[in-house]
């Protein structure tokens, strides 16, 4: 493939939308609407409308899917900025068509996160009110204000991250990188570009097509992309690259050891009164489950990028074997330490922990998830072992399910979690959790602000690094 | 004094765990965006811009927003 045309084709994506995009748009807003009626609903009547609100209503259960489906889209979120910080350090150009893919996974998914925070505490403005005036005297002990410093860490460095090298592929896209080793179709300038001043809103590569073919990006994008660009100098390349890599250093260590493996579990792993809640193995099991849960969202909009866009060349076949690899592996470590989990607690447990392992090997939703990942690693592993069988198709429709049997084994391992306290505390407390309207309508609309986020995000900004690894190296030198 | 500390319930373990563990890699970062080479002031400057800037928007859009719905709901 052509160089021109590979940033011809990762630049269609800023083209005027389809139909189609407009009926995605439709769909995805009206999950949004309905969301937001169910959300206008529990705030007029207040969180008793979920059953949430007491302990009398929900056999003890206060926190449901809400923050089910919090530690689900943090899941999601964690794995996407791990891929991306891998491919630069560790040199997996496999993945580089994916990396911001995975990057903007990760920004989206950490909002959907916060947002389940903020749905949670019933009034919104406690977030601020109680969070903010809390949080200077809180931070020494409580992991709900640690939760808050490094999600809010966790965002400020995925967005930077995004911010620095997207500005680089800007450049590179607008005006060349300032020498004649620009990057692709800077070596063949012809039709494309003209200009290398800030401000203009003109794209070499993206022909336009729909914009009377002279380039001319809309008014929106261009002005993100000067705001991106404030202080752009050519030479700053070398340095921007290796900021990103020291970037990336960080996220990579800070990701899986002390977020998801950390902070996060630790609002839980700490709490002794809760036994299926408490114990160092919570770590590794929330780091597998959320490796897992982000390796299928990148495989799913990896798969609708390149279905909606013909990228077959630019996410090639290669990608998807890539990441299933890596799918497969975590999965398999989830399961193995749902095996450590159930005979440590089933052989000759404490009451309380063998009380909540009893309760959990009782539900249906819990083999439900177990299942559906089993499945997951059967056909995955299938497919390795028997290439033949091998389609980004049928990896996409599998991804699903992992997908899925996360969100169910974390709203039942906080539901169960609180339902089993030491003591049996809540025995005669009566009802028994189900999640309410508004708790589901949270999760499709969530999902719904991530397809409009997937949707709205390409026509602004590449979503595929239009620099490749040598475009940066002739640069450089 | 970690005694009393904890008898207090003030204890500091989120200060060494956070501050002293946790956020390692991100001193290391701003380490190696400040003194690795090649050098540049500006850059380095500007990455701690965005760091400053980025929660900074968040939060601020947050607190705008819970307003927002406060004025609407309560």
């Amino acid at each position: 493939m052509a160089e021109q045309s590979r940033e011809a084709l990762i630049l269609k994506t800023l083209g005027r939308p389809s139909p189609k995009f407009f009926l995605l748009l439709a769909v995805a807003g009206g999950a949004v609407a309905w969301f937001a009626y169910a959300w206008s609903f529990m705030l007029r009547y207040g969180m008793i409308t979920t059953g949430l609100a007491d302990w009398g209503s929900a056999g003890g259960v206060t926190w449901g899917m809400f923050i089910g489906g919090y530690i689900w889209w943090i899941g999601i979120a964690h794995g996407g900025i791990i891929i991306s910080a891998a491919v630069r350090l560790f040199n997996l150009r496999t993945f580089m068509p994916v990396a911001r893919l995975a990057e903007l996974l990760t920004l989206c998914a950490l909002s959907m996160a916060a947002l389940f925070i903020v749905l949670h505490l019933g009034r919104p403005d406690r977030m601020v009110v109680s969070i903010v005036r809390a949080f200077p005297r809180a931070i020494f002990s409580s992991p709900l204000a640690w939760d808050v410093l490094v999600i809010t860490l966790y965002f400020t460095l995925t967005a930077t991250y995004i911010a620095l090298t997207v500005r680089q592929d800007l450049q590179a896209i607008r005006g060349g990188m300032g020498n004649e080793a620009a990057v692709g179709g800077g070596r063949a300038r012809g039709g494309y570009f003209s200009r290398s001043r800030l401000g203009s809103s003109t794209v070499r590569g993206y022909t336009g097509g729909q914009y009377a073919g002279r380039g001319q990006l809309p008014a929106l994008p261009a002005l993100v992309h000067r705001v991106l660009l404030t202080g752009y100098k050519p030479e700053e390349s070398k340095k921007v690259e290796r900021m990103v890599w020291w970037l990336a250093l960080a996220v990579i260590i800070l990701a899986p050891l002390f977020l998801h493996g950390g902070v996060i579990p630790w609002l839980f792993a700490i709490l002794p009164s809760m036994p299926g809640w408490y114990g160092g193995l919570q770590g590794p099991t929330f780091l597998s489950i959320a490796l897992t849960s982000a390796l299928s969202g990148v495989i799913i909009i990896a798969y609708i990028f390149r279905r909606v866009y013909g990228w077959e060349d630019i996410i090639p076949d290669s990608v998807f074997k890539g990441l299933t690899f890596f799918l497969i592996i975590f999965a398999m470590l989830f399961l193995w330490l749902q095996i450590q989990g159930l005979v440590t607690g089933l052989y000759a447990a404490p009451v309380g922990v063998e009380a909540v392992t009893r309760a959990k090997v009782h539900s249906f939703s819990y083999w439900l998830a177990i299942g559906l990942v089993a499945v997951a690693v059967a056909y995955l592993g299938a497919q390795r072992l028997r290439p033949s069988l091998f389609s980004p198709h049928r990896t996409f429709v599998v991804a699903f399910l992992p997908l899925v049997a996360t969100l169910l084994e974390k709203s039942l391992f906080v539901v169960e979690g609180i339902m089993e306290p030491r003591f049996s505390l809540y025995r005669a407390v009566p009802g028994a959790y189900k999640p309410s309207w508004i708790e589901v309508s949270a999760i499709v609309g969530t999902i719904g602000l991530v397809v409009m986020f997937f949707a709205l995000v390409p026509k602004v900004i590449p979503v595929v690094e239009v620099t490749t690894d040598e475009d940066r190296r002739e640069h450089n030198a | 004094m970690l005694e009393s500390w904890l008898q207090r319930g003030q204890s500091p373990v989120g200060a060494w765990l956070i501050f002293g563990i946790v956020l390692l890699p991100v001193y290391a970062m701003l380490l190696g965006w400040f003194v690795g080479k090649p050098r540049n002031l500006r850059l380095a400057l500007m990455g701690v811009g965005y760091l400053i800037a980025i929660p900074t928007l968040l939060w601020g859009g947050l607190a705008l927003f819970v307003a927002l719905l406060g004025r609407l709901f309560f």
